[in-house]
């Protein structure tokens, strides 16, 4: 019965209807992180930045381009750094969209926009030249890069936030062997003169440790050198005849001072 | 409408014979008795009350009549109700602890707002984002937002500044500090949050050196890291907070682990060198303390009674000594010269260095 009575229903019912229909062709609600490019038979008219669009049914289209921060990387550049040798570079720009119509209509959809950013994004990396690579690691040569891509980049509707270099390191291959070879090199030599260093330690420490004894001996025995010279010839001779097992033949001179009442009449 | 008129009219319809005798017997034809039917006896009631209802209209009404429970007398019931919790579901959003919504009206996104009751405009005027923002590392540990990096398990070489390389991995972890920030700031965050990582992280190392690879070092290195990382998303608006950077590997690269664990070793070497030479020299020094001070005590005992001392001394070394050797004793004095007892009064001979 609900059809019938609409094909049966007057204007008063069809009429909010068809205004209804109207409103929904004609306003297209941009989201937030939208922009609205109204095209008109193909040709940009309007940009609408928020809330809904207004716009003729049929005729005009709605173009919701992001408006949030793309990241575009670019990995694998070769480039050259300050010795000579290779460098491969991962760069990458963060970059929005800031002429909608302009955007549209040279780059149009995001697909080909990153290609073209990459491209770019390459050129002027190698265009940059070489450098110091941990200085360009460290983002030395960032802001001259943002701002050379800016200028490419204009003319395609497009603004750069960022450019950094999210990786510099030697290229694979001799670049890579010659890093990796003076870091063996470096770490050879450290390891000879680490050793080196600590026989020489070593040798001061024994050194020290005899000066300090003899320093003892002369503060002791310098008490009184004759007596001295004495007490040590004694020790000497204990410690070469008199121990256990010693084979020794004495051949004693009978006026020797130890045979000296040996002899004597008592 | 019209079918009531209708009725009203006909109040004396044709084509009934009891109402047609009851005209023609009647004094005023389309007039009815001004008589109250509930106040007449039954069987009077009961005559008259056709009369009364006749009218088409009523018959064709409750003929229309449709059963009381089919579907088509409910829908309008039903679709009220389902507008109804539509808006009220669309129009109240309990948000979380840990959470932050954004309302988006037509389109245009309003403030992050934070845990507690979120109000809207209904579905479809608006949208509300609702989404976790904490890393609660205790309590849930799926909600903790960490990058890991590199994604493949072999060697991640960064450069050093000094040109040297080091192998890395580490951990990124991060929360959404403004929901509305993090929504509208990037087309693909963890794209973008993967290449911020890896330049913070990158930059970081080339600031330093082979040596600053260990212990508190590292971890400052890890901070730097961080706070690179944190520069970096605060210049996008990112709407991101860096919390920590995991330094979980930073080891010289396979090829040469050799030549820099020879370091090492030679390191280790040396460090065990000066120790042999410390306890040693310790050794030394204690030997030399021993001796002279045994020949203090003698010496004291010495000063006392020289001679006595001396020649005690003479001939308990002199006794040990040839207790155990052979004995010759030559008669004639000029036949051998192998006598190391010297006279008491003569030049001994040179006292050893030996200990």
């Amino acid at each position: 019965m609900g059809i019938d009575r609409l094909i049966r229903a007057p204007l008063p019912v069809i009429l909010p209807l068809l205004l209804g229909a109207l409103a929904l062709a004609a306003l297209t609600p941009v989201p937030g992180d939208r922009i609205a490019l109204i095209t008109r038979l193909g040709r940009p008219v309007q940009v609408v930045d928020q809330g809904l669009a207004l716009h003729w049914p049929l005729v005009d289209r709605v173009l919701l381009i992001d408006r949030r921060a793309i990241t575009t990387l670019q990995e694998d550049i070769a480039a050259i750094g300050a010795d000579g040798q290779g460098l491969r570079i991962d760069a990458y720009a963060t970059w929005h969209v800031a002429d909608p119509a302009r955007f549209a209509t040279s780059l149009g959809d995001p697909e080909r926009a990153q290609a073209t950013l990459r491209s770019a994004l390459a050129a002027r990396v190698q265009g940059a030249g070489g450098g110091d690579a941990p200085a360009l690691a460290r983002g030395a040569a960032d802001g001259a890069l943002r701002a050379g891509l800016a200028a490419d980049l204009n003319r395609y509707g497009v603004a750069v936030d960022a450019v950094h270099l999210s990786r510099v390191v030697p290229a694979d291959g001799p670049a890579l062997d010659a890093a990796l070879s003076a870091m063996a090199v470096r770490a050879d030599g450290d390891a000879a003169v680490i050793a080196e260093q600590g026989r020489r330690d070593a040798a001061l420490i024994r050194a020290e440790a005899q000066a300090r004894a003899g320093q003892i001996y002369a503060a002791s025995f310098g008490k009184d050198p004759q007596f001295y010279d004495f007490y040590r010839a004694m020790l000497s001779y204990d410690a070469a005849f008199a121990q256990k097992g010693s084979h020794t033949t004495m051949v004693i001179a009978p006026d020797s001072a130890y045979l000296h009442h040996f002899g004597a009449t008592p | 409408m019209d079918g009531l008129d209708r009725g009203k009219r006909a109040e004396t319809p044709p084509g009934d014979g009891f109402e047609a005798t009851r005209n023609g017997d009647g004094d005023t034809p389309a007039a009815p008795p001004r008589v109250n039917p509930w106040r007449q006896a039954a069987p009077m009631r009961a005559a008259r009350l056709p009369h009364r209802a006749a009218p088409r209209w009523i018959g064709k009404i409750t003929r229309l009549r449709l059963p009381r429970w089919s579907i088509a007398g409910l829908w309008p019931r039903a679709a009220g109700a389902l507008a109804l919790g539509m808006v009220a579901a669309t129009t109240v959003h309990p948000v979380g602890l840990h959470q932050q919504a954004v309302v988006s009206t037509l389109g245009q996104w309003g403030a992050t707002q934070g845990p507690g009751l979120v109000f809207s405009l209904p579905w479809p005027i608006a949208s509300v984002r609702v989404a976790d923002v904490a890393s609660v590392r205790v309590a849930d540990v799926a909600s903790v937002r960490a990058l890991a990096l590199p994604a493949d398990p072999g060697e991640h070489l960064m450069l050093l500044r000094d040109g040297a390389l080091a192998d890395v991995a580490y951990d990124l972890r991060w929360h959404i500090g403004d929901l509305r920030a993090y929504a509208l700031g990037q087309a693909d965050p963890d794209a973008a949050l993967a290449a911020v990582a890896e330049t913070a992280v990158r930059a970081a190392m080339a600031g330093a050196d082979a040596a600053a690879l260990t212990g508190e070092a590292r971890l400052a290195l890890a901070r730097d890291a961080a706070r690179r990382a944190q520069a970096m998303l605060d210049a996008g608006h990112a709407g991101v907070v860096v919390d920590a950077v995991v330094l979980r590997r930073c080891d010289p690269p396979a090829r040469v682990a050799d030549a820099l664990r020879a370091v090492a070793a030679a390191r280790a070497n040396a460090a065990q060198e000066t120790d042999r030479a410390r306890n040693w020299g310790r050794q030394w020094i204690a030997h030399a303390q021993g001796e002279a001070g045994a020949f203090e005590q003698i010496l004291a005992q010495y000063r006392q009674a020289p001679a006595i001392t001396r020649r005690q001394m003479y001939y308990a070394t002199i006794e040990r000594a040839l207790a155990q050797s052979d004995k010759v004793i030559v008669a004639t004095p000029r036949a051998t010269i192998t006598v190391p007892t010297a006279p008491l009064h003569d030049t001994p001979p040179e006292a050893g260095h030996g200990h």
